[in-house]
């Protein structure tokens, strides 16, 4: 059992670390990190009913790409929270923000992951917030995305509740978002 | 103070590596023209003729030294066959990629640029711009480099399967591509453009490893760039440029459009009498910019690149977004007029005001 422990954690670590060391740079490229992700990706789907680690009470995570197509950035930060224990939905992307918002609704969702490629897409968002806040909807709001990183006030601007630069940064976040509720 | 210039004089001189009149500024508008005249993008460009209008006022309105016959990027993979997707308030964007499978390369052919209605509303714009500014305002053309198109092509993630797995399908594209850039960029030098922006976003190690680049695409960059009938900038459309600056500068090209990433002092140290810069305004931050950010940021990007000549002021991207108010180009308008004259006033370093 404690074998099986330090295998879990080992697989964490290095899944963690790689897009550290994505967001950091040392894998310097997007095409480096796509190449390491395709990779983890087939990591997860092989080792995970494994090595996942074991949340009890996870919220429910949402995941999707609003308005935008580039799904990249989102097959990123899934595989980390996955890894993570997390239960997660993917919305898919190309997403309107009334489909994410009904999404949102239907699976009940308690935390939202945006990722967005254009500046109008990232615009969009204010309007995720007030059908929320609209229909009294609770859900954090997490937003991640190139806008995000040229401008590192926007998502502030747009009433997300947190920026997450990469996979790495979301995990405490929703930890964080799900302590105080 | 010096006598003043036309814009084409005062381009011209910041390029040679001398001082002018004052630090050119060059605000690309493209879809901002749809904006200032409260109308549709999609009917905005369809209309050549509207289009001339626009540009030639909003040089005027916000003391812009250049026209800027483009339109958006799309209007390339349009050519070969791919939709446009037009949207209320950003640039149109390519639709499903035109090629669904990398087996279906070979089958593809150079597209005619003659049968191409969005190519021909270019140069018809390029026309209009050239006979109504003659030699007194450069018209820049604007053509994506053979290395970068794929991203619209194929999307992202296929054709970094292509680049990694398919060298000889990535290598019939190549071909493809730079045969029509090459094409492309001539058809707009001879309907009148001044020079020809080669955006080359993938260039940059932000999206590539540095020696990946070198080893599949630079090579190809240089060659296309030399087929090219007159000056070309290379754009590297908000990427970084420092890593590769030697590299660009060997490749002939006149001008680099740097990143908001880069470190505007050592560039313009390594850069300097080899290549002149045009950067780096943050063309995102732009849209929130109160006055006193809009006139601290042109004031710093001045005191650190426009001594000596070499630099034109511009956004980091190659676009002015569609959000960005008409008053925040206004204030860099004038903080270009009162800051940027020649010789330099001494600037000191503002505190960040936003």
């Amino acid at each position: 059992m404690e074998q099986k422990n330090n295998h879990r954690q080992l697989f964490l670590d290095a899944l963690l670390a790689m897009d550290r060391i994505g967001s950091e740079k040392v894998l310097r490229d997007a095409a480096q990190q796509q190449q390491s992700f395709e990779a983890v990706e087939q990591i997860i789907s092989r080792m995970l009913p494994e090595f996942r680690r074991d949340r009890k009470n996870s919220p429910k995570i949402g995941i999707g790409v609003l308005i935008d197509h580039h799904a990249l950035g989102k097959r990123i930060v899934k595989a980390v929270v996955q890894a993570e224990g997390f239960e997660i939905f993917d919305f898919g992307d190309g997403l309107s923000v009334e489909e994410i918002v009904d999404k949102t609704m239907a699976y009940r969702i308690d935390v939202l992951l945006v990722s967005t490629l254009m500046l109008p897409s990232a615009l969009k968002v204010k309007e995720i917030r007030q059908q929320f806040d609209h229909r009294k909807i609770k859900t954090w709001l997490i937003v991640g995305g190139a806008p995000f990183r040229l401008d590192s006030s926007l998502w502030l601007q747009v009433g997300a509740d947190a920026d997450g630069k990469n996979g790495t940064a979301v995990i405490p976040m929703i930890e964080r978002l799900v302590a105080t509720q | 103070m010096k006598t003043e210039m036309t814009s084409m004089e005062r381009v011209l001189t910041a390029l040679s590596h001398q001082e002018p009149d004052r630090v050119p500024l060059l605000l690309l508008f493209s879809l901002y023209g749809a904006r200032e005249l409260e109308m549709s993008i999609k009917d905005y460009f369809m209309d050549p003729e509207l289009v001339v209008k626009t540009q030639l006022m909003l040089q005027k309105k916000y003391r812009s030294d250049c026209l800027y016959s483009f339109a958006y990027g799309a209007i390339e993979t349009e050519a070969f066959g791919g939709e446009v997707v037009f949207t209320d308030d950003g640039p149109p964007n390519a639709g499903e990629p035109l090629i669904g499978s990398l087996d279906l390369i070979p089958s593809l052919n150079l597209p005619d640029i003659g049968s191409s209605p969005g190519l021909q509303r270019i140069l018809a714009v390029t026309r209009g711009l050239k006979q109504a500014a003659g030699d007194s305002i450069p018209i820049i053309g604007v053509v994506v480099a053979p290395f970068s198109l794929p991203v619209m092509q194929l999307g992202f993630e296929k054709y970094l399967e292509l680049i990694y797995f398919r060298p000889e399908l990535f290598a019939q594209l190549m071909a493809l591509n730079s045969a029509f850039c090459v094409k492309w960029a001539n058809a707009q030098l001879a309907a009148g453009a001044t020079a020809i922006c080669y955006f080359n976003p993938l260039a940059s190690p932000t999206m590539i490893e540095k020696d990946t680049y070198l080893k599949i695409a630079y090579p190809l960059d240089c060659q296309t760039l030399a087929k090219i009938k007159g000056p070309t900038a290379t754009h590297l459309a908000s990427g970084i440029t420092l890593p590769v600056l030697d590299e660009i500068i060997a490749s002939k090209t006149a001008i680099l459009g740097f990143g908001q990433g880069d470190d505007v002092t050592r560039l313009k140290a390594r850069a300097s009498h080899k290549i002149a810069l045009v950067g780096n305004l943050n063309a995102i931050e732009m849209v929130n910019w109160s006055p006193e950010k809009a006139q601290s940021t042109v004031k710093t990007l001045i005191s650190q690149a426009a001594a000596g000549g070499g630099f034109l002021i511009s956004d980091s991207h190659g676009e002015i977004p569609y959000q960005v108010p008409p008053e925040v180009l206004v204030n860099i308008a004038d903080t270009v007029a009162e800051w940027g004259q020649y010789p330099l006033k001494s600037i000191g370093v503002d505190q960040d005001a936003s």
